[in-house]
């Protein structure tokens, strides 16, 4: 009796793992979305593109939104009037709590008085790319740390291992807290995480991040870090600027004049 | 052998409905959250992870003990703990299970946990975390089951489940590790990952062993079960040295810390006086002092193991209270795992006295 059993579970086990095998076979190109491999063809080598901001304060203006205001327009971010499940791509907070490791602690009123614009840093070497376990967050061939809305859990390691404070979590439904709806970007849903993402549908056009372009001073240069000759290039090379905490290696590309 | 979890007296079917209770609270609290999203909890911008990521990192340590089981029964071939060594696999089964059921309730999307399989990925500690616990949920549940079947039979243990359980032996030491680099990543906590590995694997030896110590000292109060005074007197040294090796540590670090945490002071004070219990002879003896004392070991690693995640990444600590909604559910997974173990127990009870 045992050893029929054994026998009748050994034979069933083995036709299960063979149906799977050869059904894999039939259902593989329904299943598998396909790849078209030319078209990365005329796309930049890794390495080529580094995207990156500078922020020059001494142009910013106290008070003024309207970098905040565009971003949070251009991208549905939602606005809960909450603290606690409030979702933020870009704000702007005191100087202490944007560089709270910067060793500026007696300076001025006029350098440090001011509240900075924050923002994801698309770090070279990017802590929460590392801690997520579906790959929801990853480094694009262009330096951006992008964000694959379908793919997240919501485990939130991202949000744990980020020292910038980056990335929001959809606490709640954040569809009836958008104020007006943009029809370019999609909305998120409850239960994923959302940060800047340095505007890559806009890049994909040829535009500029809407921040950029929605800053009535020249506060805020664009480009490409890995271009000698690109304009941001140029005024690194020529100002003293500051990264947020640099000791931890993450390697920003966003960088601040003070 | 799983029916005789279906026979038992008034207070076993006290304690079932007990736990049937939380678990429907539970249940509820979580159709909440499904519907309202985490915003049910007491989590937010500050303290991204709560009580329920706490007895995550705590089951995963509890579940890891297990080794010190079945490692001195099969390597060294301690015979006293024959007795205990399957009830020790089934506390890992369970305890993995509470932890795994801990990640699920706290992601924000549950109906996607599948995808931690297809997307895995092998850089990201969190994804080992998952499938470690996994992989030892099955192997203590199998070999456990085998083991006891095999007993009851009165035949030998099949071939197959021997190299399984020599499996689980360095699995048992990895899953804390691996557990703890999860919160290494964190990055409140650069200042502390030096020593932070190292303390989770120890304080996992020494909950895990209170918890069992706990387990075998309840099961001789209701069911009569003896595990013979050997193997007390083996688990309460092995609380003592890894208890007091765990809160040896945990005080250097409040020592050198630079800013002193109050919780973290709280779990020292607990956790040295219930390992001092384990150092007078006359409260050794004890059952009562003996379960107030592994009741203090496992409730100060518990609260340790919140502190590690109260760090915010901004700096400094976070001020986080949880919900009742969230205690509901922590304490519904916790109640799944228990009744899991207790149907399990029944049977270890079951077989042992030959009913």
């Amino acid at each position: 009796m045992n050893e029929e059993r054994r026998e009748f579970i050994k034979k069933t086990s083995i036709g299960f793992l063979a149906g799977i095998g050869a059904s894999s076979g039939f259902f593989l190109n329904f299943l598998m979305e396909k790849t078209d491999a030319s078209l990365w063809a005329g796309k930049s080598i890794a390495g080529t593109i580094r995207w990156g901001m500078l922020i020059d304060m001494r142009q910013c203006i106290d008070g003024c939104q309207k970098c905040v205001d565009a971003c949070r327009l251009a991208h549905n971010v939602p606005d809960f009037g909450n603290a606690t499940h409030q979702i933020e791509w870009l704000q702007k907070s005191p100087y202490r709590e944007v560089f709270p490791t910067s060793g500026e602690d007696f300076a001025g009123q006029e350098r440090i008085g001011k509240s900075v614009p924050s923002l994801c840093n698309h770090c070279a070497d990017p802590p929460c790319a590392s801690a997520c376990p579906t790959q929801a967050t990853f480094k694009r061939f262009d330096g951006i740390v992008a964000l694959d809305y379908h793919r997240c859990t919501g485990c939130r390691t991202c949000m744990a291992s980020c020292p910038y404070g980056a990335i929001s979590f959809n606490w709640r439904e954040p569809r009836h807290a958008i104020k007006a709806l943009n029809e370019s970007y999609p909305t998120r849903e409850t239960g994923v995480v959302e940060k800047c993402n340095f505007c890559s549908e806009r890049l994909l056009k040829g535009k500029l991040p809407a921040c950029v372009e929605a800053c009535p001073e020249k506060t805020l240069t664009f480009g490409n870090l890995n271009d000698p000759k690109s304009e941001i290039r140029l005024l690194l090379e020529k100002n003293q600027t500051m990264q947020r905490k640099p000791e931890l290696g993450t390697l920003p590309s966003v960088f601040y004049i003070i | 052998m799983i029916e005789k979890a279906l026979k038992g007296n008034r207070p076993y079917w006290i304690w079932i409905t007990l736990l049937l209770l939380v678990i429907v609270s539970g249940i509820s609290a979580f159709s909440q959250q499904l519907r309202l999203g985490l915003s049910v909890t007491g989590l937010g911008e500050g303290a991204c992870w709560g009580i329920s990521a706490m007895q995550f990192s705590f089951m995963a340590s509890v579940a890891a003990s297990s080794v010190l089981i079945v490692l001195p029964f099969y390597l060294h071939d301690y015979k006293p703990f024959g007795n205990i060594v399957v009830i020790a696999q089934f506390l890992g089964a369970s305890a993995s299970a509470i932890a795994l059921l801990s990640l699920f309730i706290d992601t924000g999307k549950p109906q996607l946990l599948l995808d931690l399989l297809r997307y895995a990925t092998p850089f990201s500690p969190y994804t080992w975390a998952f499938f470690l616990l996994n992989g030892y949920f099955f192997i203590n549940l199998v070999t456990g089951w085998a083991t006891l079947g095999a007993e009851r039979k009165g035949v030998p243990v099949a071939a197959w489940v021997k190299p399984l359980i020599y499996l689980s032996i360095p699995w048992s030491i990895v899953l804390p590790v691996v557990t703890g680099f999860v919160f290494v990543s964190f990055s409140g906590n650069h200042w502390i990952a030096s020593l932070l590995v190292f303390r989770l694997l120890a304080s996992a030896f020494a909950a895990g062993t209170a918890v069992l110590l706990l387990i075998i000292l309840i099961l001789q109060r209701t069911t009569g079960f003896d595990a013979g005074t050997k193997v007390a007197d083996k688990l309460v040294m092995l609380v003592t040295y890894a208890g007091s090796l765990t809160f040896a540590l945990i005080g250097l670090e409040c020592f050198f810390r630079s800013q002193t945490q109050p919780l973290m002071c709280l779990s020292l004070l607990f956790g040295i006086t219930s390992v001092a219990v384990f150092f007078v002879p006359a409260w050794k003896s004890s059952a009562r002092w003996l379960i107030a004392a592994s009741v203090g070991v496992a409730f100060s690693l518990w609260v340790e193991d919140g502190v590690l995640l109260l760090s915010s990444s901004m700096g400094g600590v976070v001020a986080y209270v949880p919900t009742l909604k969230e205690v509901f559910m922590t304490l519904g997974v916790l109640a799944i795992g228990l009744l899991f173990l207790t149907i399990l127990l029944k049977a270890v009870v079951a077989v042992k006295r030959a009913d």
